[in-house]
């Protein structure tokens, strides 16, 4: 039996283990920075020691103190993340009881701080005889579930632990690693299948493959996933400065009168110059962007003040894409899927993750006893432009089996009941979620939020799969831009906030009749009541939605 | 420098820079260990965490980690040293290698 007291409950204080959790997180990311400071000094050894058999014996000896370095990362942060879940379930633990302590005084009963009861005297009856007996019961069973949830962040922290030569990792073959695309139920068999030593090694050797798979679980993803944000960083910033190198080696060509020899074979060798300046500065504004995204991921990650989220999908592709949890869907109560809309992208996905961010403070305040998970899923190419492409489906159909996979995977990690999870779409983000919810079996959701819809290109709730109409809601603000998109099929079907279409309405301020463009993005603005409407649908607390 | 070693391979170096690349290595090394101690005593949840099995498993984690990662880190510092020492080595045989060759020719 666990040695955990009713006392230890009321007195638990999440703060001490928030504070190990960031100092492990330091731990974790100053290991891994001198990982790549020793990665680029190994580098450098063959430009001054070329060749021989002992400067090739001094590179690998080198190159293997820096996987060794590389490979702590994965299990530091790992017990970072167990310790700050941990944290959460010390402070839901210590409400229940306090908790119980409360509803022991209404029933005349002392909660003694060994967790025995003294009954009243004076109202020492059959009642509080059944008071006590279901107080016992409760006592009983709080105190069971943190000697469980003890045993198992003790035993994620154990198999972390290093010993005298790291943490062992045992090695799994590439192609043993499920495909992109697979079943998600799937995925997390084969992750069950794993020991500890293969799902570290899977995690350090694959992050591009393990961080971007639905059903391998959240907390192993983020891990993956910011050893390939650490590298984006990296591999974005050397190659600016390849690119600021190489222009200036252009540009002083060009000031000695000496352009033409740069593109010696070409007929306009001065042209080719300047057009390589071009090409340049257009690869260098687009790292830029990208790096401008990356950068507010790592604040976001890093900051020790917010509640702690997790990476959970990252790529630089293109517009990039990326999903950011605040806190762990696989633990939550509440589990909110947020897809933004037209002109999201990863540069401006600092905007988008605090709006995640708003929404998971709105619910906690909405319901300070469940965790609700927020995730911020630009899983997605979203339209460049509201005029040429917004008006399209092409990004929701592409978007909606990466969603729909993403919702499946979401239920197959989650631990213990089943959480409730919610589906929010802002703008074209809620034409996305009409599409996943219309194909197959639907979506995986017990709700759906359309926030500033065009239409979800369907003319009614009930073709929407997965989720009861009842379930279905919908809100648009009265001078929102988004009432001039014609309904019936013009474009993405009927606003859903229409009567006929048959889901529910709830409100949200009015906005700027001046300023139909910036009401559109002013649904989470600080006091606008659709946000504690949306807090009160992702906790469950329908009833209570106006 | 240019020469050859035991197996008849060649040998280039670039002594100073060996040096300098052994020192930046050490440097790292000494980083680590400093990375280490700034964490000290803060990766154990103290206080109220007494009689949890979960801070019981974060002191052993801790001991685990720092004892590792510092021996690590003198592992680098070494590997850094090794390669001054490298340098060092070369740069001596060279010396020695011209002394005997001007005391051949002063006989």
């Amino acid at each position: 039996m666990s040695g955990i007291s009713f006392e230890m409950l009321l007195n638990a204080d999440p703060e001490v283990w928030r504070r190990a959790a960031a100092a492990w997180d330091q731990l974790g990311r100053s290991t891994d920075d001198r990982a790549d400071a020793v990665a680029l000094s190994v580098r450098k050894i063959p430009d001054v020691w070329e060749s021989g058999p002992a400067a090739t014996r001094a590179r690998d000896h080198c190159d293997g103190l820096r996987r060794e370095l590389d490979t702590a990362f994965p299990p530091v942060l790992t017990i970072a993340q167990t310790l700050a879940q941990h944290a959460n379930d010390v402070s839901e633990l210590r409400a229940r009881a306090q908790d119980l302590v409360a509803q022991a005084r209404r029933a005349h009963v002392t909660v003694n701080p060994d967790g025995s009861m003294t009954v009243d005297p004076a109202h020492s009856d059959e009642w509080t005889a059944r008071s006590v007996s279901q107080l016992v019961w409760q006592r009983d069973a709080l105190l069971r579930e943190a000697a469980e949830l003890d045993a198992r962040a003790a035993q994620a922290i154990a198999e972390n632990t290093a010993t005298a030569s790291g943490t062992p990792m045992s090695r799994v073959d590439r192609s043993r690693v499920p495909a992109p695309g697979t079943d998600p139920a799937a995925v997390k068999r084969w992750w069950d299948s794993l020991t500890p030593a293969q799902r570290r090694y899977v995690v350090a050797e694959y992050p591009e493959l393990i961080g971007a798979l639905d059903g391998v679980p959240v907390a192993s993803r983020d891990v993956a996933n910011r050893i390939m944000l650490d590298r984006e960083q990296d591999r974005l910033t050397a190659r600016r400065e390849e690119l600021d190198a190489r222009e200036a080696y252009i540009r002083s060509m060009i000031e000695q009168g000496r352009g033409a020899e740069l593109y010696p074979g070409e007929p306009n060798k001065l042209g080719a110059a300047l057009a390589e300046l071009d090409r340049i500065k257009e690869e260098r504004e687009q790292i830029n962007r990208t790096l401008r995204g990356l950068d507010a991921i790592s604040s976001r990650l890093e900051d020790p003040h917010k509640p702690r989220a997790y990476l959970i999908g990252l790529s630089t592709e293109g517009d990039g894409r990326a999903i950011v949890s605040v806190g762990n869907p696989d633990t939550a109560d509440n589990v909110l899927t947020y897809v933004p809309g037209t002109g999201a992208e990863l540069s401006k996905v600092g905007g988008d993750i605090a709006r995640a961010d708003h929404m998971a403070t709105d619910a906690r305040m909405a319901d300070p006893s469940a965790e609700t998970a927020s995730i911020m899923w630009l899983g997605y190419d979203a339209p460049d432009s509201v005029v040429w492409n917004a008006p399209f489906d092409g990004s929701a159909k592409d978007g909606a089996p990466k969603l729909d996979r993403f919702q499946d995977g979401l239920r197959v990690t989650h631990e213990g009941e089943p959480s409730r999870n919610v589906v929010l779409g802002h703008s074209y983000g809620s034409t996305v979620i009409g599409h996943t919810a219309q194909q197959g079996n639907g979506i995986n959701a017990d709700a759906l939020i359309f926030v500033g819809s065009p239409g979800v290109d369907t003319n009614s709730a009930s073709d929407l799969k997965g989720v009861p109409t009842s379930e279905v809601w919908a809100t648009r603000a009265e001078h929102d831009i988004i009432k001039r998109v014609p309904d019936w099929d013009i474009l993405h079907g009927n606003d859903p906030t229409r009567k006929d279409f048959g889901g529910r309405v709830f409100s949200s301020d009015p906005g700027d009749p001046n300023n139909e463009a910036k009401t559109h993005s002013a649904y989470w603005d600080d006091g606008n009541r659709a946000r504690r409407n949306i807090a009160l649908i992702v906790t469950g607390q329908t009833d209570k939605v106006d | 420098m240019d020469g050859g070693d035991e197996l008849g391979q060649p040998v280039r170096v670039n002594v100073p820079g060996l040096r300098s690349l052994g020192g930046e290595i050490v440097g790292h090394g000494a980083e680590l260990t400093r990375n280490v101690r700034s964490v000290e005593g803060q990766l154990v949840p103290g206080g109220a965490a007494s009689g949890w099995a979960t801070a019981d498993a974060a002191r052993r984690a801790s001991d685990g980690w720092e004892t590792y990662l510092t021996g690590l880190a003198g592992r680098i510092e070494a590997a850094g040293q090794s390669l001054i020492d490298a340098a060092n080595n070369y740069q001596g045989s060279d010396e020695r290698a011209g002394q005997r060759h001007g005391r051949v020719r002063a006989r």
